[in-house]
């Protein structure tokens, strides 16, 4: 069944779009990550205008992760003193990257920017995950790989200016370490379409030393703000979010997450990571043919409004 | 007064030269309307001709409203592709399908194309006609459309039915731009127009996907905040249904 979109003003199989949201979110799902990254790719191939895409995604993250906040209530653990300063950095990134965003439309640099984004981005979270997954799975039949020394940047935290205690994470660190992650994570929310939480979970563990129980509902509590910012910036700036597109991919995403908690359980964590890592590099991979390949047509038609 | 109406008419019918005679055209949708589940459209031209003799030949053409495109020209740079030199195009038709009896250079002129304003150059102008590329970046822009749909130099559509009725049905894809189209048909004969006659026809978006995008248009922080809020709530019951034993 055949539905326009009045944003992208194209015609779209309604079915593709909801199968699309809902395969990301039985991946999302099973593996516990946001799945922003693959799904905007993922867009992209099927047609929708990258920009649109990466706009809309903004729109959507905001509505899986409250969905995701909810079911992590019950478990508790949330830092609001972190968060709202890594929201603070993160409004102020999207609206960086969302102004960054403006300006390469303008340019026409802005779909190869994303491409050039995402493969980087793709290659070097594919790889890692790869890595890690492989290590896990030798390490599982053996004794158990050693913990990664949790607190190794807490000194360089420390010596910043601002210091502040967290009393919920139990840390004192500068306040300008949250406040820039959040900032990183903003501009990649508005430019790339992401939660980001893939880059901003192992930075609060690893750089801010906060406690795993936190991390989870402090990150939603970012990734829910900032993508609200990042859709309003972008919906007055370049007018790029469809929000019936948003909302279709919400239905896939929402069903799609739960089915793949379920299957999460009963499969093998380690090898699944693998399979996830492969799938990411798949995607970037294939970006990445699209960029150095020689183009169908050399010419781009780009409609100015 | 019937009866003299009766005779006016066929007075009128009878001694119409044939080849000055303009057609009577019409289209059959005279607005298009873009709904949700809007996925192109077939334009229905029609209309009565007085040309009598059977190598009767017509063209119809419909443009759409000019759209201002950038067309830029990929370059590769470190291995990777990017966007490099562009040029502008203001008033290119956004739509453009012709449909006509034979192909358009076996029935017309190079002069009668031209003052039909119905070759792609006078079509496609770059702003800035002197660059080196402009022919260059004009077939580029009319290979993006013709891929999309959009740009349709010649189906063979019409038909004419015993010399008199003839109709032409032109395709526009779902991603038609909106605004005023340009119907004209033209009579030819013997390499030259012979009439013109011209019609409209607006493509517009209506109903929810017209109301989607208006509001996007006239109150972007107002439709932003809307989209967040409609995504929150339905993220926010999605999961109390869910989470329910």
């Amino acid at each position: 069944m055949q539905l326009y979109l009045p944003i992208a003003e194209m015609s779209v199989n309604i079915f593709i779009i909801i199968g699309l949201g809902g395969l990301v979110g039985v991946l999302s799902g099973m593996f516990g990550v946001g799945g922003g990254f693959l799904l905007t790719p993922l867009l992209i191939f099927y047609g929708v205008p990258p920009a649109v895409a990466v706009a809309s995604q903004a729109n959507q993250i905001a509505g899986s992760s409250i969905a995701g906040a909810i079911g992590h209530a019950k478990q508790g653990g949330l830092d609001p003193k972190m968060g709202l300063i890594m929201t603070v950095g993160g409004v102020v990134g999207a609206g960086i990257g969302s102004w960054l965003f403006t300006a390469l439309k303008a340019l026409g640099q802005l779909d190869i920017t994303i491409g050039i984004s995402y493969v980087i981005f793709l290659g070097g979270v594919g790889t890692l995950m790869l890595v890690e997954g492989i290590s896990a799975m030798r390490d599982s039949s053996g004794r158990r790989r050693k913990r990664r020394k949790r607190t190794g940047r807490k000194g360089l935290m420390r010596r910043l200016p601002f210091p502040m205690y967290f009393p919920k994470s139990k840390v004192v660190i500068s306040a300008l370490a949250p406040l820039a992650i959040g900032a990183l994570v903003g501009i990649l929310v508005a430019v790339m379409g992401v939660g980001g939480g893939f880059l901003m979970v192992p930075a609060m563990i690893y750089l801010l030393g906060m406690p795993t129980q936190v991390v989870i509902g402090t990150s939603l509590m970012q990734i829910i703000f900032v993508t609200a910012a990042a859709t309003i910036f972008h919906a007055a700036s370049t007018q790029t979010v469809d929000a019936l597109l948003a909302l279709l991919l919400l239905v896939g995403a929402v069903v799609g997450t739960r089915i793949g908690i379920q299957i999460g359980r009963k499969l093998k964590a380690e090898q699944l990571r693998v399979l996830l890592a492969l799938i990411v590099l798949g995607v970037g991979i294939r970006l990445a043919v699209e960029l150095v390949q020689p183009p169908e047509r050399l010419y781009v038609v780009e409609q100015i409004s | 007064m019937i009866r003299l109406t009766i005779a006016l008419l066929t007075w009128c019918l009878c001694s119409a030269p044939p080849l000055a005679a303009k057609p009577v055209i019409d289209v059959a949708q005279p607005l298009v309307e873009i709904r949700s589940f809007f996925y192109g459209a077939n334009i229905l031209v029609f209309g009565a001709v007085a040309c009598g003799q059977p190598d009767c030949d017509l063209i119809v053409v419909v443009k759409g409203p000019p759209v201002p495109v950038t067309v830029r020209r990929k370059e590769r740079v470190a291995g990777i592709w990017v966007n490099g030199k562009s040029e502008r195009f203001n008033t290119a038709p956004g739509y453009f399908a012709l449909a006509a009896t034979q192909p358009v250079q076996h029935i017309l002129s190079e002069s009668g194309r031209l003052r039909a304003g119905l070759r792609d150059t006078t079509l496609f102008k770059p702003n800035d006609p002197n660059t080196a590329d402009a022919a260059a970046f004009r077939s580029g822009l009319i290979d993006d459309l013709n891929q999309r749909g959009l740009y349709q130099p010649y189906t063979e559509a019409v038909s004419i039915k015993e010399g008199t009725l003839f109709r032409a049905t032109l395709e526009a894809p779902a991603e038609v731009p909106t605004g005023a189209f340009e119907i004209k048909v033209f009579t030819v004969s013997d390499g030259d127009i012979t009439s013109e006659t011209q019609q409209t026809l607006t493509v517009k978006k209506a109903g929810f996907e017209a109301f989607v995008s208006d509001s996007a248009k006239k109150y972007p922080y107002f439709y932003g905040g809307i989209s967040v809020f409609l995504a929150l709530i339905f993220g926010f019951v999605s999961a109390n249904i869910f989470s329910r034993p």
